[in-house]
């Protein structure tokens, strides 16, 4: 194709088509529900590599761009491996009977935990039939008698021998209010004091000797009680612990026996049975007839519950209906979610907790498998991100509360018994964080070797066409759309570089085009169409564009009735249309600026309004200082550049940014120096470097349409048009209308690469080149700007004081 | 049987305390005692002994104290203040443990006298006592669990016109547990046929005790020896007039060393002619 810098272009450069021919489909139908990320090797390679490394650190941070079919393609690919992997084990809380407060951890074979549960539910039901009833046995109550009367007789045996001696002492005991005394008899009553007055002394003090006898026996008798009360309760406890151990033996022994392949249970079960052995009051109904308990059945039925619940198995993981390893989405990950809770329990108004109030979270569920995460969530919820890098560095999923460490809370709560994690991350996000934290935070690194980058654009070939047609295809299918039509997907595909802003790319937002794609699909149905074909893809872009377009319809309207000024007819000295894109969410417009430039006797300064009023961003002020480098060099080598300029955007009341316009100033100020006009039919946008060369810039499109629309709507003279970068002419994805005016003659797109080529479209006077002696030709532009810069260098000169020379 | 001058609507039990036993079985079980009448008066009465007041006034005499083995003081006011304590704990206790209303306590401590047990049982309806200490059984060192504590309740009853009122207070002060029960049958009603004193007795009770044993021989120390062999937890007695005399009472209370309940039969009220 012919692109001559300087020549419009023809219509078909202006819009790179998708010829539905050249699909080799009839309709989405043909394709099958594969999943191929179109374009996105290296991120896809990346990934490969990650999930085939076994080794600590080796998580992957899936970056780039949101809709670009990241969580499709990471799920879809690890959903294939995962089913190959094995499943992991389940994983359970139970009581550790020796310390409550750090609850064991079991791992178990997959689906091992809710039969274990169950089975030991059952066992605890049958011990709280089968104790009482062994204590209630005659056996028992025999012995325990036994046990009692033992004693009984023991210190019955004590205390009648030594009632015997007092008596045989003329001595009788006494019961006092707080124990007994020992006091003087006559003919077995208690002497009063005037008859104890009147015996003799030697009596009285052979009395007194007696009591004093019989309190240091009693002494030693009760010191010697409690020993014997020791003995006894010991053998009591015996015997409760051997009826017990007999009552509970047959039911363990047979969950031993069901599960002696898996020994952390056998543990655990010969435990449970330690402790009911510990603990049998929690299985005898406390029903005594007078007692309180029995005015209390809640309290009974509060007993049993408790016992159920301290020996019963909580099940934080359960894998019995898996297939492969697990693959977790946390969309929510917040501290509780990532590392599991442990909640509390109301009791009497104290919160309380044990074992079985544990509470999963993703890192348990996908322990053994995969656990996709979204950056920005989980650095976004308080202490989330620090607890799981704890997690991942130290491989094991320690639960704790995030209250505690924050010290907002006092309350005892449990250390559970931390379970080892062997899991493969996938934390996805923008590309910014997975910079900010490579920088910030020195851990990410080690946590996060792998990268996997995905693409903004793809190349725009038929490989590319035919893998995001399949991703659209299986979206059809999913969402119960209609399918598209090979006309219709061509135009999706021209839609999708529409939005890559680029003829040679398409977008890797699948989103946009599975919006349009939606939208399509109900414009089909009012038209009762069984495929979507390019038509209904039309209509969604242009429906799309229409709801979105309220701001710049408003500022369409607003330069037609010329509140904001735009020229497009005429000439004006020192006055260009430079051209601006406006982004507003998905939706980006372009509309002309007005640029204009006034030049005065100087010290060589080139004023940015902007700039100086501080609404001109860093990259806009160094498009505009490299104009003053590009006048010198370009002009006065050999004298000072003696003038001072200023440069502004007319009516921009918002900040600019980028060096876009950068190629237009120059035209202004060039105009204003050389005091040419410039056509006000023609727009520019292109950044120009120091030796006057046009770059390439963006949102070449919307610039062009932005023009475009205003010269419409007034009426399209036929010498308007746009002077865009040469190197933007394959980025040409123009609307219809545009391409149309351009083959109708009516508007033109002229590339550009230089700043002669310029000036020579904008003013109809050619730029001139210097000759051999280094001048330009006369009545050039060229000659005209360095005439007039010599003659102000001059002036300046004449105006100079002493010796003051210009900077 | 029915106390001269006192308010049929109301019930009348007395509690005979010991100042110095525990008194908190006794108030465990004293909501057992209640019935659906509106008003319940309970006299709780402390006996203070004649010896104690006579070792408090002999000045070399001291206390032993059981639970530290340490002697301390024994004077009057040592014993008038301990039965002082005593009140105001047992008053605490009870309000606590009454817990409905249209109950009247009233707390005192009396002489012993000798005609005393058989005063306070006369305008009893129920007549709960708390079993002397004896040197003996001073120590119970191991916990009293519900297993010690729900011994058996042992009911005697002499004549089938008043036998049941003991029967039903037996019941309820077993839980309503006729398991626990445990009849002697004495008195005129030995006389009945044991499978007829089986049936009456499971009639009365709707269900059948643990035990029936006939106790044919008329005295106090024949079924003091019969309750013993029960080991009882509580002893409950159908108050008839040949045991209720103050020697009687007092043997039961020396020697069973159990807490004693005596239930007065309730009058059938006669329809008069007009």
């Amino acid at each position: 194709m012919d692109l001559q810098p300087g020549r419009p272009l023809p219509p078909q450069a202006l819009y790179r088509r998708c010829d539905p021919e050249h699909l080799k489909f009839e309709s989405t139908e043909s394709f099958d529900d594969g999943i191929e990320i179109p374009g996105q090797d290296r991120a896809v390679e990346a990934i490969h590599y990650a999930t085939d490394m076994d080794l600590h650190g080796h998580n992957v941070f899936v970056l780039g761009p949101s809709g670009s079919g990241r969580h499709t393609f990471v799920r879809h690919f690890l959903a294939s491996r995962a089913s190959q992997q094995p499943v992991p084990s389940d994983w359970c809380y139970v009581n550790n009977f020796d310390d409550p407060r750090k609850p064991t951890a079991l791992a178990l074979p997959p689906g091992l935990g809710k039969q274990l549960r169950s089975d030991v539910e059952q066992a605890i039901q049958d011990a709280q039939s089968a104790i009482p009833v062994a204590f209630e046995s005659e056996d028992y109550q025999t012995q325990h008698e036994a046990i009692r009367e033992e004693f009984k007789e023991l210190q019955e045996k004590a205390f009648l021998e030594l009632e015997k001696e007092a008596r045989q002492h003329g001595i009788g005991v006494i019961q006092t209010p707080a124990g007994i005394a020992f006091m003087p008899l006559r003919d077995g009553e208690a002497i009063n004091s005037e008859a104890f007055e009147k015996l003799p002394e030697k009596e009285k003090q052979q009395i007194h000797e007696y009591i004093a006898e019989l309190t240091r026996k009693l002494q030693h008798i009760t010191r010697s009680i409690p020993k014997h009360a020791r003995n006894m309760r010991q053998k009591l406890r015996e015997l409760e612990r051997d009826v017990t151990s007999l009552a509970v033996a047959g039911l363990i022994d047979d969950l031993v026996e069901k599960y002696k392949e898996t020994p952390v249970v056998v543990t655990h079960l010969r435990a449970i049975q330690t402790d009911i052995v510990d603990n049998v009051d929690l299985f005898l109904h406390q029903s005594d007839g007078g007692g309180f308990m029995a005015q209390m059945p809640k309290l009974t039925q509060a007993r049993e519950s408790e016992a159920m619940r301290r020996y019963s198995i909580n099940v934080l993981v359960d894998r019995s209906d898996s297939n492969g390893a697990p693959i977790v989405f946390e969309g929510q990950p917040s501290f509780m979610q990532l590392i599991g809770k442990i909640e509390h329990e109301a009791q009497f108004g104290a919160l309380v907790t044990d074992f079985s109030l544990i509470r999963a979270g993703s890192l348990h569920r996908a322990n053994g498998g995969y656990l996709i995460v979204d950056a920005a969530k989980v650095l976004s919820y308080p202490a989330a991100w620090e607890v799981f890098k704890l997690a991942l560095k130290s491989s094991e999923i320690r639960i704790r509360s995030l209250a505690d460490d924050l010290g907002f809370a006092s309350t005892v709560s449990l250390e559970p018994e931390p379970i080892p994690l062997k899991v493969k991350v996938i934390l996805i996000g923008e590309r910014i964080y997975y910079y900010l934290l490579s920088e910030l935070d020195p851990e990410f690194s080690d946590l996060f070797k792998i990268a996997a980058d995905f693409e903004d654009q793809i190349k725009r070939d038929e490989e590319n066409v035919r893998r995001v047609t399949r991703l659209h295809a299986n979206l059809i299918r999913k969402e119960n759309l209609r399918h598209l039509s090979r006309a219709g997907v061509a135009r999706l595909m021209e839609a999708s570089a529409r939005i890559a802003g680029d003829g040679e790319r398409l977008s890797a937002d699948i989103r946009q085009t599975s919006d349009l794609l939606r939208e399509a699909d109900y414009w089909a149905m009012n038209a009762n169409k069984e495929l979507i074909g390019a038509e209904e893809v039309q209509l969604a872009i242009d429906s799309r564009n229409r709801r979105s377009a309220r701001y710049r319809d408003r500022l369409l309207e607003e330069t037609l009735r010329e509140t904001f000024v735009v020229h497009t007819s005429g000439s004006r000295t020192g006055l260009v249309n430079g051209l601006a894109v406006t982004q507003l969410g998905d939706y980006a417009f372009g509309h002309p600026q007005r640029i204009s430039a006034t030049v005065t006797l100087g010290s060589g300064k080139v004023v940015d309004i902007e700039r100086e009023v501080e609404l001109g961003g860093p990259i806009h002020s160094k498009g505009v200082l490299i104009l003053a480098g590009f006048l010198s060099s370009h002009y006065v080598t050999d004298r000072p550049l003696c003038l001072s300029a200023s440069l502004v955007f007319e009516q921009s009341y918002g900040g600019v940014e980028g060096d876009s316009a950068s190629a237009a100033e120059l035209c202004a100020l060039i105009s204003a120096v050389a005091e040419i006009p410039i056509r006000q039919s023609l727009a520019v946008t292109g950044s120009v470097d120091q030796h006057g060369n046009v770059q390439a810039i963006g949102g070449v499109n919307e610039k062009i349409e932005g023009f475009f629309d205003i010269c419409h709507k007034r009426g399209l003279s036929g010498d308007q048009g746009v002077l865009i970068p040469v190197a933007n002419t394959k980025h040409l994805m123009l609307k219809q209308e545009v391409i149309e005016a351009v083959d109708k003659g009516e508007f033109h797109i002229y590339p550009v690469d230089n700043i002669d080529c310029c000036l020579h479209l904008l003013t109809g006077v050619p730029a001139g080149q210097r000759d051999e002696q280094g001048e330009f030709p006369q009545g050039s532009i060229n000659q005209q700007v360095r005439k007039r810069l010599l003659d102000m260098a001059a002036t300046y000169r004449e105006f100079a004081v002493d010796n003051e020379k210009p900077e | 049987m029915q106390a001269a001058g006192t308010d049929i609507s109301r019930r009348r039990i007395t509690l005979i305390l010991d100042i110095s036993s525990s008194n908190q079985l006794l108030l465990e079980m004293l909501p057992s005692l209640f019935d659906e009448s509106a008003g319940i008066d309970i006299d709780a009465v402390f006996v203070e002994e004649p010896a104690q007041r006579r070792a408090a006034e002999l000045p070399f005499v001291r206390e032993f104290c059981l639970l530290t083995t340490v002697e301390r003081e024994f004077g009057p006011m040592d014993l008038k203040r301990a039965i002082e304590v005593r009140k105001q704990r047992l008053s605490k206790l009870m309000a606590a443990a009454v817990g409905r209303p249209g109950v009247e306590c009233s707390i005192r401590s009396v002489h012993s006298a000798a005609n005393l047990l058989q005063e306070l049982v006369s305008v009893s309806d129920i007549t709960m006592i708390v079993p002397l200490r004896r040197l003996r059984q001073q120590f119970v060192t191991w916990p009293v669990t519900h297993l010690q504590r729900r011994g058996r309740v042992v009911v005697a009853i002499g004549e089938w016109s008043s036998a049941r009122e003991p029967l039903l207070t037996g019941l309820r002060l077993a839980g309503g547990d006729p398991q626990r029960i445990a009849v002697l049958v004495t008195g005129e009603a030995a006389a009945t046929e044991s499978m007829d004193c089986a049936s009456r007795i499971t009639a009365l009770l709707s269900a059948a005790p643990a035990s029936i044993r006939i106790v044919s021989e008329q005295s106090v120390q024949a079924l003091v020896n019969a309750v013993l062999l029960e080991r009882p937890g509580t002893f409950v007695l159908g108050a008839m007039p040949e045991w209720l005399d103050s020697n009687a009472i007092r043997t039961l209370r020396e020697q069973l060393g159990c807490m004693i309940c005596l239930v007065r039969a309730k009058l059938e009220v006669p329809v008069q002619d007009q």
